[in-house]
């Protein structure tokens, strides 16, 4: 079927699909429309909306029906992801699986309501205190967001750990129109076994209680559960790198983008090849896990890489740790809630060129 | 006379706890068991616990028990008690989680009269993290971070909760107790019941604050603790029902 | 077909509208599109604008950076996007509300060679239909003749499904849609 969709209400959709049960959020832009979507439908459903007193209020209000097992979501931009680092952090201690989605604007501070990529270190470095990953994904497409949101439950059911949706604030406000039956953008999340509800609270009927805490003070207790995290986070690593290359074999320069970044960068690949010259795109899919050793397996080849993001700089570090100095890397960004442009990124090209 | 069997509640484990001598927590964990047993909700009661000293209260009580961040909670209890209404759902807060940093979670948990029953133990102090100044410090009283006594015009006053809360449409039932001998223990049961029976009632937001001790937090022996409550804390923070609508 | 269409006024003559009415009916005839609308702080009385593209294959960037089609609504969204853009194909200028100033002729003689320029009095006509609000609807007709983007018919589907409840409006936005016929 043939849908047309504002990105943010995509994200909705997607969301109730993949059997959404709670959403708490606090007003900020630019992602107002999600909180207005749900407010009118989701008591229709029969499901929980609430507008809360706080971002803090409302990441707590998810990591309390995740004790549950329920679906929970909630949604922000910048201020308010930061705000809610606190909560993440006790809900990856926690290992509670939800949804958090951060329809990125310019930042620091305030900055501005435009859309920009500069929440990168926050997202793929965990963003609060310790030593915790969530799963970032990376839609670039509101198809993406739509596919994304839908499949997200499950990816965080199955490890037991938050899954964070990114994207820029123009991939939020723009329309566009896609097809839910074709086979691209869908997530397809594999499950060897069952998901695990043996530790969900929902009153100790019938079985022993059940605790879930993350204080652990007994010696050497909490290095034994962080290298238990570390071997989940290893076989996410493993198992769930998502990553789309697009003439990437016999290119000279090889684009790196992600998100919005990444659509503008398709139409400069497009735009070059037509013209027969050699330009290839790596587009992230998820930016934890980072496809490190795919990134590495080009750089035997493409001796050259132009990274494109909406900061000045931040997944940059990431290709570079992935080269691992095979490549020459170069950037070009722009920060603050400006888009990259094909021209730009064009001129840029001819620089590394000649 | 015949003597009575002192007899353990099914809702608190075969366990020693962690707390200082002379501490009220253990006897505000035990009311709370034992009113769990006496309403028969031990199976679907879910607690959650603050960050302070009672942190491990997760390892004492005998249902499902969940941590939360520092003074969230009311949040964490909001996010429980929406998507499972049938549970029976409590917070218990010290008063710096409750009353400092988690001021905003639980004035609007009690303003959307969240469905659920709070706990507040009020000892006027920080005991886990050493002793320093709690919202609810009284004036001139020396603490870790205090130590020429609480002023107004550094500190502000001593904030009071229920008092405050009670002004909230949202708060349905709203009492003050104490811990400190077996009147006032018998007292606050029956405030900590009505809160629990609210909720299964489905009357809205319940609020049991109550005074206790903490012989360490206070740098006094466990009898001077209770002492001091009964005759400086309570002029400040009187007992009794504050609301019930 | 690719086309790259700027739609620009002022906040409440139905821009943002106008660029969604054009997003739908690509659904009508099979066509990938793309729809971004600029927004500021302010909600009402601003400058409103809207990009559109429309495209046979799948669009990369939303973002418009080289329109092939320009619908201006009024004088100062004249103003200020003529100095950021060149469109390549069609300039719609709604006359009724812009007038052509000195500083704009220097601007003019940049403009492309084969660049068409239609001037349509879009308000004094929506306005003898009897509600201002459809200007936008008179300019798209003129769009639609010139350029032939989308059939008339398909915008009607559009306009009946959006207006399916306001059977008056609907009327209204019909009439404007055949005011240059």
């Amino acid at each position: 079927m043939k849908k047309i969709l504002q990105g943010n209400i995509a994200l909705c959709e997607g969301a109730i699909e993949g059997g959404l049960d709670a959403y708490y959020a606090y007003p900020i832009t630019p992602q107002n429309e999600i909180s207005a979507y749900f407010a009118e439908v989701l008591p229709k459903l029969d499901k929980i909306f609430l507008q809360v007193e706080s971002e803090v209020a409302a990441i707590n209000m998810v990591f309390g029906s995740a004790l549950t097992g329920k679906r929970a979501m909630t949604t922000s931009s910048s201020p308010g992801i930061s705000l809610m680092q606190e909560g993440i952090s006790y809900l990856c201690a926690c290992e509670l699986p939800c949804v958090i989605v951060n329809v990125m604007r310019g930042g620091p501070g305030l900055g501005n309501i435009s859309g920009s990529q500069q929440d990168y270190f926050q997202s793929t470095r965990g963003g609060g205190h310790g030593d915790y990953y969530t799963i970032v994904l990376a839609p670039f497409s509101v198809k993406e967001i739509y596919e994304f949101a839908k499949k997200s439950f499950l990816l965080a059911e199955k490890y037991r750990n938050p899954v964070l949706i990114i994207y820029d604030g123009y991939l939020g406000q723009m329309m566009e129109v896609f097809d839910t039956e074709t086979q691209e953008g869908k997530l397809e999340i594999k499950l060897e076994k069952d998901i695990d509800k043996s530790w969900i609270l929902d009153g100790a009927k019938n079985r022993p209680p059940r605790k879930i805490r993350s204080l652990l003070m007994a010696e050497g207790e909490l290095e034994k559960f962080n290298l238990k995290l570390k071997e989940k986070y290893d076989i996410i690593k493993e198992n769930e790198v998502r990553v789309e290359f697009y003439y990437v074999d016999d290119a000279e320069v090889c684009l790196v983008g992600y998100g919005m970044s990444a659509r503008v960068c398709l139409e400069v690949v497009n735009n070059l090849r037509e013209k027969a010259i050699k330009i290839g795109l790596i587009r992230p899919i998820t930016l934890f896990p980072f496809p490190y050793k795919e990134i590495f397996e080009i750089s035997k080849k493409v001796k050259k890489f132009l990274v494109v993001e909406m900061n000045l700089g931040q997944m940059l570090e990431d290709v570079r740790i992935a080269t691992n100095g095979n490549a020459e890397i170069f950037f070009y960004g722009r920060a603050g809630g400006s888009l990259v442009s094909a021209d730009e990124i064009i001129n840029k090209i001819k620089e590394i060129i000649n | 006379m015949k003597a009575t069997k002192f007899i353990k509640p099914k809702a608190i484990k075969e366990l020693y706890h962690n707390y200082c001598p002379g501490c009220g927590h253990g006897i505000v964990h035990r009311l709370v068991a034992e009113v769990v047993d006496e309403l028969n909700i031990r199976d679907k009661t879910i607690g959650i616990a603050p960050v302070g000293c009672a942190v491990f209260a997760y390892d004492y009580w005998n249902f499902d028990v969940s941590e939360a961040p520092h003074g969230r909670p009311p949040a964490v209890a909001t996010g429980v008690k929406r998507v499972l209404p049938d549970r029976i759902v409590f917070t218990y807060q010290g008063d710096g989680d409750l009353a400092a940093i988690g001021t905003a979670e639980i004035i609007h948990a009690a303003n959307r009269s969240e469905n659920i029953t709070v706990i507040f133990v009020n000892n006027t102090v920080y005991g886990m993290t050493s002793g320093q100044m709690a919202p609810t410090t009284i004036l001139g009283q020396k603490t870790l971070t205090t130590p020429y006594g609480r002023e107004i015009y550094k500190d502000g006053y001593p904030l009071k909760v229920c008092e405050l809360l009670s002004v909230i449409e949202g708060t349905k039932y709203l009492a003050r107790g104490a811990v400190t001998n077996p009147k006032n223990v018998a007292l606050t049961k029956s405030y900590i019941k009505k809160a629990f029976v609210n909720q299964i009632e489905n009357k809205g937001f319940s609020l049991v604050e109550i005074l206790s001790m903490c012989p360490s937090g206070l740098h006094k022996s466990p009898v001077e603790s209770i002492e001091w409550i009964e005759n400086e804390l309570v002029k400040y923070f009187p007992l009794g029902v504050i609301k019930d609508v | 077909m690719y086309e790259e269409i700027f739609i620009a006024g002022s906040g409440g003559q139905g821009i943002l509208s106008l660029g969604k009415i054009l997003v739908y009916t690509s659904l009508q005839e099979d066509k990938y599109a793309t729809y971004y609308p600029s927004y500021g702080a302010e909600v009402r009385g601003g400058t409103a604008s809207c990009m559109v593209k429309i495209s046979d294959r799948f669009i990369y960037s939303p973002i418009v950076e080289n329109p092939t089609i320009m619908i201006i609504m009024n004088l100062p969204s004249y103003l200020k996007f003529v100095r950021k853009f060149l469109p390549q194909k069609f300039l719609f200028l709604n006359s009724s509300l812009i007038e052509e100033k000195e500083d704009i002729k220097d601007l003019i003689k940049n403009y492309p060679k084969n660049l068409k320029i239609i001037k349509v009095s879009a308000t004094e006509i929506a306005n003898k239909i009897g509600s201002t609000v459809v200007s936008n609807i008179v300019m798209l007709s003129a769009v639609l003749k010139e350029t032939k983007i989308f059939k008339i018919d398909s915008i009607k589907i559009t306009l009946e499904k959006i207006f399916s409840k306001n059977k008056k409006v609907l009327q209204t936005n019909l009439k404007a849609l055949n005011a240059l016929e």
